[in-house]
């Protein structure tokens, strides 16, 4: 039987840490939509705490936001649906719309948020945000602290975290040298199911090269930018089947009840060769 | 906590909602689901319980007008909210989705339909003109196991034309 004694609501985030810090002995949980949450709950998978912290009046992290550095900062208690009505999201950051509408049902999306999806670090905004370069933003107890969503993701591996998420920073680049976007998931049914495999890249070509390409995969395993796979694409002498290869070698995937690692990698690979190959008949050059 | 802080802290929660056009005051845990709320508490029943996790969308109600699942969502998250299940959806007259899905043969055992009619009622409430494609994508999160989709495909053409809305 699930109980909890106490929910709070801080209205900032010195009120919020100090909760946190407070009650850590009784057991304290941050609750954002709570979507996620609440099947670990159910599924005994995680335990319930006495206290629920709730972050719904904390202004900064409930909004969405044009800074005057040219970037956009996402509140992390910002909903799914918020994201995906945001006129500054469509144009800026087609890519993360494209992820958003991929996520769950309508419902789930209407309180789902994309601090939660991006605390699960298995969300599929998560390779769109790779792509982006987006920045998270902390609230340690004392300051702000801003940090790559690249470093982030290899950092909390080993080290568990202990800031609160306040929001995502991306950068609005008018002059972004882009000319190619694309986001794919891979589930195991059309409608509403967890990813398989999810896939982001954006950058140009150039008279049959490309350029300024950034890759990412998540889904089923830890998403990550595919650094190695980017230098490869830059180079004059690339040809799309070795990059298949280094995609593979590329990802670390592990196997779970539906998927083996190697499957998972090759339709990674494949998914993500698909739309290069398309990407290059577009400019009159195929697979070589 | 100890600390001066203007934080308010509720052991034994008062959740105030509207519900169905009335207004509800209840003392609840604040982790309390919403679907245990309207069955067990206030014993309505038309809101149905089947997967807990928020897949299948049969618990699905209208929180300030958008479709969430009673299964997901607590007490503290409806505080003040305007909450509104099947029993609420149409008084003396059917609604057009509920008449559509009664002609249409858009139902077989019945226990998905409350949980489809919530989805589309929140879908046409923010878009007058939905296409099928569009309707379709919002019960993107409501599955049937009996129907096979065909009776409930016929629903959707039929809500998508202009005509049959009114």
């Amino acid at each position: 039987m699930l109980s909890v004694q106490k929910v709070w609501k801080p209205s900032n985030l010195n009120e919020a840490w100090e909760l946190i810090t407070s009650s850590k002995k009784e057991g304290v949980c941050i609750v954002a939509g709570g979507t996620w949450l609440r099947t670990q709950w159910e599924a005994s998978l995680l335990p319930l705490t006495t206290n629920l912290v709730s972050l719904e009046n904390i202004k900064e992290m409930t909004s969405i936001t044009e800074s005057k550095e040219n970037e956009l900062m996402i509140g992390s208690q910002v909903t799914l649906a918020d994201c995906l009505e945001d006129k500054r999201l469509k144009r800026y950051t087609p890519l993360l719309i494209k992820a958003c509408r991929k996520i769950a049902a309508p419902s789930i999306r209407n309180q789902a948020t994309i601090g939660g999806n991006i605390y699960t670090k298995a969300g599929d905004t998560i390779p769109a945000l790779l792509v982006e370069r987006a920045k998270l933003v902390w609230f340690n107890g004392v300051e702000i602290e801003i940090q790559s969503i690249e470093s982030w993701l290899i950092v909390s591996s080993i080290k568990q975290e202990v800031r609160l998420l306040v929001g995502v920073k991306i950068e609005i680049d008018e002059k972004d040298q882009v000319n190619f976007a694309f986001f794919k998931k891979i589930g195991r049914r059309e409608t509403f199911t967890a990813s398989l495999v999810t896939i982001a890249g954006k950058g140009s070509i150039r008279e049959g090269r490309f350029e300024n390409v950034r890759l990412a995969a998540g889904g089923s395993f830890s998403p990550l930018r595919l650094s190695d796979t980017e230098l490869e694409l830059g180079n004059q002498q690339m040809n799309l089947s070795s990059i298949h290869d280094q995609i593979i070698s590329e990802i670390q995937a592990n196997a779970d009840p539906y998927a083996s690692a190697d499957y998972k990698k090759i339709i990674t690979a494949n998914i993500i060769l698909s739309e290069l190959d398309q990407i290059m008949k577009h400019t009159g050059k195929g697979v070589s | 906590m100890g600390h001066e802080t203007n934080v308010q802290a509720t052991s034994s929660f008062h959740l105030t909602m509207e519900l169905n056009g009335d207004q509800v005051s209840i003392e609840v845990n604040p982790s309390r689901r919403l679907i245990d709320i309207l069955r067990s508490d206030l014993c309505l029943t038309g809101t149905k319980v089947s997967c807990e996790m928020g897949r299948c969308g049969v618990c699905m109600v209208l929180i300030d007008g958008k479709q969430h699942n009673a299964c997901l969502t607590m007490a503290y998250q409806c505080d003040g909210k305007k909450i509104v299940t099947i029993e609420g959806i149409a008084e003396e007259k059917l609604d057009p989705i509920q008449q559509a899905f009664l002609e249409e043969g858009g139902f077989q055992c019945g226990y998905c339909t409350p949980g489809m009619i919530i989805s589309l009622k929140a879908l046409l409430q923010e878009n007058c003109e939905p296409s099928f494609e569009e309707l379709k994508e919002g019960l993107s999160g409501n599955l049937c196991r009996c129907t096979g989709y065909g009776g409930i495909y016929r629903v959707l053409r039929r809500l998508s034309c202009p005509n049959a809305r009114a």
